[in-house]
């Protein structure tokens, strides 16, 4: 009798275990998505764009803590982590070549599908030598430039280095 | 499974399988967006198509007030200004400035219209000099005003109805709280160009 319910104990943890740690897979036309859960939770999530990886998430506690986006190559283009909840991201992108293209932070605002930069961007050429510099401020709704200094990667010297005063307003 | 994004938090909330694809879609868009290499491009050409004449201290481009007579200098304001790589362009003070606009005779009303009917063709020679102008612009002027130099601030109307400038502080504005390794890194970057 002992030896019955101790089975049964068993195999009602495997059971709890099986639904615990998991990976789903779903389907949305071209996209493939690979969801994977870990003690009930979802840890990682990544998107395949006709069966090449596309982007790719992880997840702390039902937040996400890290976004990779994937050039075709499977290389990263961009890779941004949370630094302050909810929204605040520091995000860098790669050139082809694995050198860093550019970095700073912004806040991604899911709901308007906006990530707007703000404070210091540093904008690298291929050679990873840095080309620009600029000071970013946002509203919610549309960044600002709040000053702009551009380098002679020849040279190495400041070429441009203006403020503005209110903020210049981008508009692509 | 119907459960909504809290968009301020990234709580996926209890059933957030749906939503994760839309994320990923939407992400891929928005950083997209930025175009990263090409949009700093365009934006500084643009800035430096739009404005740069207007903000930027390496380079100026200066009004050179002349007179008729065997001078036909800068006006000392101008001068003193000037640095390497500025540009001037003339104002021939004598071509429109008549003595009928500028009466001797020092009654107020007759200054107002001398000072009125002068700033607007100084607008024009402006304007004319800047098709870009976005914005109004002061330049400080020395005019010869019953035989003294007079200083006058001339204020130059914008020429484009299409400013580019916007107050952004209406409402929330995000500029602080930011990460003090970027900061440093920009600072250490700018000191080792100097």
């Amino acid at each position: 009798m002992r030896t019955f319910i101790l089975i049964f104990v068993c195999i009602i943890f495997l059971n709890s275990c099986k639904k615990d740690n998991y990976v789903i897979e779903k389907k949305d036309g071209d996209l493939m998505q690979k969801i994977i859960y870990e003690h009930g939770e979802v840890t990682n999530s990544k998107t395949y764009m006709k069966g090449v990886l596309n982007t790719e998430f992880i997840y702390d506690n039902k937040i996400i803590v890290k976004m990779y986006l994937y050039y075709p190559n499977k290389e990263v283009y961009s890779y941004s982590y949370l630094i302050k909840k909810p929204n605040h991201y520091t995000t860098i992108f790669y050139h082809k070549n694995k050198k860093i293209a550019s970095e700073g932070e912004g806040d991604y605002f899911k709901d308007k599908n906006l990530y707007l930069r703000r404070g210091t961007w540093i904008f690298y050429n291929n050679a990873g030598v840095p080309y620009s510099i600029y000071t970013f401020g946002h509203n919610e709704k549309n960044e600002y430039i709040q000053d702009e200094v551009i380098f002679d990667t020849v040279t190495n010297k400041i070429i441009k280095d203006v403020k503005y005063n209110p903020p210049v307003l981008y508009e692509k | 499974m119907t459960a909504k994004w809290n968009s301020r938090t990234w709580n996926l909330g209890d059933n957030y399988f749906p939503n994760i694809m839309g994320l990923s879609k939407e992400f891929k868009k928005s950083m997209d967006k930025l175009d990263n290499k090409g949009l700093i491009e365009k934006f500084a050409s643009y800035l430096a198509d739009k404005i740069d004449n207007f903000v930027k201290p390496t380079k100026e481009d200066f009004p050179k007030i002349i007179t008729s007579g065997p001078g036909r200098e800068y006006d000392a304001n101008t001068r003193d200004k000037l640095r390497n790589g500025d540009t001037t362009y003339v104002i021939d003070w004598s071509t429109f400035v008549t003595p009928s606009t500028l009466p001797n005779e020092t009654s107020i009303m007759g200054k107002m219209y001398a000072y009125s009917w002068t700033l607007d063709r100084l607008a024009d020679v402006f304007n004319l000099n800047h098709k870009n102008s976005i914005k109004d612009t002061i330049v400080p002027l020395s005019i010869p005003l019953n035989g003294k130099d007079t200083m006058i601030n001339v204020k130059i109307p914008k020429a484009s109805k299409n400013a580019m400038y916007h107050s952004p502080h209406n409402g929330s504005f995000y500029n602080e709280d930011l990460n003090p390794y970027m900061i440093e890194k920009r600072d250490s970057i700018i000191n080792s160009k100097k």
